[in-house]
């Protein structure tokens, strides 16, 4: 009960940080992909005051990988924004470009380290070069499945290092780079 | 969110590759395609660097290979996009690797059997590597991809640099 309320807290004080950059983005795209519908989802937005209370009801929740996940990522974050959208139509992904607002953080510099377009999704990763380091990074995901948009701040040493252990998890599960996977790991 | 953030930071740590280097105008490879890169991949400074820390703790050994690169590209085009010039120009790109000093390590030339078409180059220092190249046609996965890894390279490494960030197993070559 305890736990239950401390998430439903979180949530509450989330609901009333709707990141309205994330929501630009998600406009956008929707004016730039006349034929997709992109339907109104769900976002939050922790900053330096809310992040504590996430950390605090994350800590208090169970023990599977989502909630490891997120421990890792609130607990190095200064903030974290994100956004999910419900998507209907078909997504071309040659047709997708990249939204206006993204295209700014070009222009400010932020480096475009991973773009996948994929037959029906498309995939953005970017990444701030601050002082040497790399503290920040915006993820945009548009597929059937919907649009996803993050962005985080923070030490990200701790994200990436569980982000490559799930990349070598789904290799040895079968996915590409099977191979690579064993024998770099292998002692 | 957590998972999809993770999948974004898994493309870039682990899936894609490439390098920049100054013998190779990745701008220019597009100028060989209709569409857009299918995939594109830039690694450099401190996003290398920052793969290095994040794979130290479990991977020590590809923490130990990457940390001498300063740059890894990679571009992955849609075959079908592709120019009927393709070939000779990818034949002259190697051309100008190996007049600007890059030696070929491997070329593999498509046949009837198999059509695929692969060229690896190093740019060789004597006692390692200071970069890699690798072109590669896959006629069943649709595919042409450009690996472009810059820094200092150990030659044995070469096989296992190429599978991790291209998909390209430079070793099954050398063996055929």
């Amino acid at each position: 009960m305890r736990r239950l309320s401390l998430v439903a807290l979180v949530a509450l004080t989330a609901s009333g940080c709707a990141s309205s950059e994330l929501r630009g983005m998600r406009n956008d795209l929707a004016r730039s992909t006349p034929d997709l519908t992109i339907h109104e989802g769900r976002s939050f937005s922790f900053g330096p005051m809310s992040i504590g209370l996430a950390r605090l009801a994350v800590g208090l929740a169970g023990d599977d990988e989502d909630v490891a996940m997120a421990r890792a990522i609130l607990g190095s974050a200064r903030r974290v924004q994100f956004a999910q959208y419900d998507v209907e139509g078909d997504v071309s992904a040659a047709d997708i470009q990249m939204p206006d607002r993204v295209l700014r953080y070009l222009d400010d510099g932020w480096v475009p380290a991973v773009t996948i377009r994929e037959d029906d999704e498309v995939v953005w990763l970017l990444a701030n070069d601050r002082g040497g380091r790399v503290d920040e990074m915006l993820f945009v995901t548009l597929s059937t499945d919907g649009l996803t948009l993050a962005k985080v701040r923070g030490d990200l040493t701790e994200v990436a290092r569980l982000a490559l252990r799930e990349a070598n998890r789904s290799d040895t599960t079968g996915a590409a780079g099977t191979e690579a996977a064993a024998e770099d790991t292998a002692p | 969110m957590i998972r999809l953030l993770l999948f974004g930071l898994l493309a870039l740590g682990a899936t894609a590759a490439s390098a920049q280097t100054t013998a190779v105008d990745v701008r220019a490879l597009d100028s060989f395609f209709q569409d857009e890169p299918k995939v594109e991949v830039n690694l450099r400074g401190s996003l290398l660097r920052l793969l290095v820390e994040a794979s130290r703790e479990d991977e020590p050994e590809f923490a130990d290979m990457v940390s001498g690169l300063t740059g890894v590209t990679v571009r992955v085009y849609d075959l079908a996009t592709a120019g009927a010039d393709l070939l000779p120009r990818l034949g002259r790109l190697g051309d100008t690797l190996e007049d600007d000093g890059w030696s070929t390590l491997v070329r593999v030339r498509g046949d009837d059997e198999d059509p695929d078409d692969v060229w690896v180059y190093v740019l060789d220092n004597g006692e390692a590597f200071n970069g890699l190249t690798v072109m590669a046609l896959d006629h069943e996965e649709g595919s042409v991809s450009f690996v472009l890894i810059d820094g200092l390279i150990d030659p044995a490494q070469i096989g296992r640099l190429s599978s991790r960030f291209g998909g390209v197993d430079v070793d099954d070559m050398i063996d055929q």
